[in-house]
């Protein structure tokens, strides 16, 4: 069967742009194809929205490929007589949720004769609270103000050397223009991008560096780098950074407080320095501590008087006390599966979830009665409605009311 | 993978012809198996669930008129099985209170995995047919590996690294010349074609 010559192009286009050699008309091409169906453009997004998403799935694509003789002839071994499932565990499985289905039925509906209300299981609430999506404001240097959500795709706004280009519904773009550059507008513009709750966005900015925007989050930037380092300033919220590699020009991510709120970053801060690498710097002001997380590469992290340099999976944490911790995080994926469209759980409290789902939903959370001190793991997509979440979540005994824009955790 | 026409190849499945079968199979496992990974994370049974989901394929096969049947029953079936062990590991596993649950049932969710699927067939052939040296390179590329690594765990020097992997793209590039080369040549014997038989 052969593949059609178009997903064999388009393929060659993808791997080209992963390892960063397209040119303009090939760009043009992959860009016909994207906007040519709703599916080819969400599944981009979703494989472009980290660079460890590909290579992970071409990686098990691979181990497909060794295993997939072995796997014919278990299934000609199967039809052989007296092997009646390839799959005995599959078997097995279905046997015992079964059972335990029944079992469950049978405890639910003795529960609901004792008139315990909370064990209603398909409950239904009064409203619902869609998701949050591409929102952001930039803010130029000037202070004139765009909101991003609204502005058409294409040129937003000229800032020193660079032109502020919108791409698509989530990204801005800062380019270094041959002509701005040779007009000698040396002037270096401070812009601010900033999400609101419930918003996300992107920003690539002059050198090349990316920067995913979480929910409530604000990032001050120049319109262009110059001088010894590249700095920036994340004012309060969640980013992620791919840093582009420039030895001589190291970049410094500023974490400061937005307000005057008890929060760890009231004593000074911290300040993060690489060279090119993979990090995730969490700086929410309910939080309980300001969080890097480090994908890959290297990163210095400081506060006050105290340095500590990461390696590749391991976290800083900057805690109420002031104090700056090192801890191994096997997950430092987990830290940005937001960047892909997910929240994801791994032993959180209630607390911590929720905080996570107020942001996104811009809800207001309220506690009512005893609170679960289980703990939550698991994924789901950030498409979803409150009430999908919220369903998911309601496995592990803790319920939920939604009233308006307020979500009301219940025992 | 033969350049079996489709048509032939479907009627032959439907004949239950065990050829057949197994090209269809040889067609569809690696993607199946990448999905079943996605959905569960768990390499046994991801494979387990894949070679069940072929199993209910070829017990039917009298039913399937195309491939995109065929692709689609594969992926809902898949699902399906995906979403009972996923309930399943939540009951077995209620004390650690895990979920797991995503918005599967949509349409528009089965088809970016279709998408994605023969996409990562195209591009892990893609990188399959670029010659072993640079092949090697873009791989270790692909894993997060940089020059520097790369040069040390092959034992060559750091501008070789670069170099081969810029062969890597101007030959992905070339490819991309050829094809378009090649339409263009076949537009123009048919306009040959074509203007010849206007002067008769």
């Amino acid at each position: 069967m052969p593949m059609s010559d178009k997903t064999q192009r388009i393929s060659r286009l993808i791997l080209q742009q992963m390892n960063g050699g397209l040119d303009d008309s090939e760009e043009q091409e992959l860009n016909q194809w994207l906007t040519s169906s709703e599916g080819n453009r969400k599944w981009y997004e979703q494989a472009m929205a980290n660079k460890f998403y590909l290579p992970r799935r071409l990686k098990e694509y691979e181990e497909a490929e060794a295993i997939r003789q072995d796997g014919w002839n278990k299934i000609i071994a199967a039809r052989q007589p007296g092997i009646y499932s390839i799959s005995k565990r599959m078997a097995i499985a279905a046997a015992v949720l079964i059972l335990f289905s029944v079992g469950a039925i049978y405890w639910l509906s003795r529960d609901r004769k004792a008139g315990n209300p909370a064990l209603v299981i398909a409950r239904q609430y009064n409203n619902d609270v869609p998701p949050g999506g591409n929102k952001a404001v930039l803010t130029l240097g000037n202070g004139a103000q765009i909101v991003l959500n609204d502005a058409k795709n294409g040129a937003v706004a000229q800032q020193g050397k660079a032109n502020v280009e919108k791409m698509d519904s989530g990204q801005i773009t800062y380019n270094l223009t041959q002509s701005n550059i040779l007009r000698g507008t040396p002037e270096i513009l401070w812009n601010t991008l900033a999400t609101p709750r419930g918003g996300q966005y992107r920003v690539v900015l002059a050198d090349g560096s990316k920067v995913w925007l979480n929910a409530s989050s604000s990032l001050r930037f120049p319109s262009s780098f110059s001088g010894k380092t590249r700095q920036v300033i994340l004012t309060g919220g969640e980013a992620y950074f791919e840093v582009a590699k420039n030895v001589s020009m190291p970049f410094i991510v500023n974490v400061s407080s937005r307000s005057e709120a008890t929060s760890p970053l009231e004593g000074g801060g911290m300040q993060v320095e690489v060279l090119g690498t993979y990090f995730d710097i969490m700086a929410y002001e309910d939080e309980k501590a300001v969080k890097a997380t480090l994908l890959e590469g290297a990163i210095k992290v400081k506060s006050g008087t105290a340095l500590q340099v990461l390696a590749p999976g391991q976290r800083a944490q900057l805690g109420l006390d002031g104090s700056l911790q090192v801890v191994d995080d096997p997950d430092a994926d987990n830290a940005i599966a937001w960047t892909n469209g997910f929240f994801q759980f791994k032993r959180d409290d209630i607390e911590s979830v929720m905080r996570q789902l107020a942001r996104w939903y811009d809800v207001d959370v309220a506690y009512e009665g005893k609170r679960t001190t289980h703990s939550f793991s698991g994924v789901i997509s950030r498409d979803n409605n409150a009430s999908d979440v919220l369903k998911a979540l309601e496995v592990s005994d803790v319920h939920f009311r939604i009233e308006g824009r307020k979500i009301i955790v219940l025992p | 993978m033969t350049d079996y026409p489709e048509k032939e190849l479907v009627e032959n499945f439907m004949r239950g012809d065990p050829k057949a079968f197994k090209e269809i199979y040889d067609i569809y496992f690696n993607r199946i198996f990448v999905f079943a990974i996605k959905l569960t994370g768990a390499k046994e049974e991801a494979e387990d669930i894949a070679l069940d989901s072929f199993t209910k394929l070829f017990k039917m096969y009298r039913r399937f008129e195309n491939l995109p049947n065929i692709q689609a029953f594969l992926y809902v079936t898949t699902r399906n099985a995906c979403l009972n062990y996923l309930k399943y590991r939540q009951t077995m596993e209620s004390k650690k209170k895990e979920w797991a649950i995503t918005n599967l049932e949509t349409e528009t969710w089965l088809e970016i995995n279709q998408i994605e699927g023969e996409m990562l067939k195209a591009i892990y052939n893609a990188v399959e047919e670029l010659p072993k040296g640079c092949k090697d390179i873009i791989k270790m590329y692909l894993e997060g590996l940089n020059t520097a690594e790369i040069s040390t765990r092959l034992h060559i020097s750091a501008p070789t690294v670069r170099s081969q992997k810029r062969y890597a793209i101007q030959l992905l590039k070339a490819a991309l010349r050829s094809r378009r080369f090649l339409a263009i040549l076949v537009l123009l014997i048919l306009y040959f074609l074509t203007y010849r038989q206007l002067q008769y």
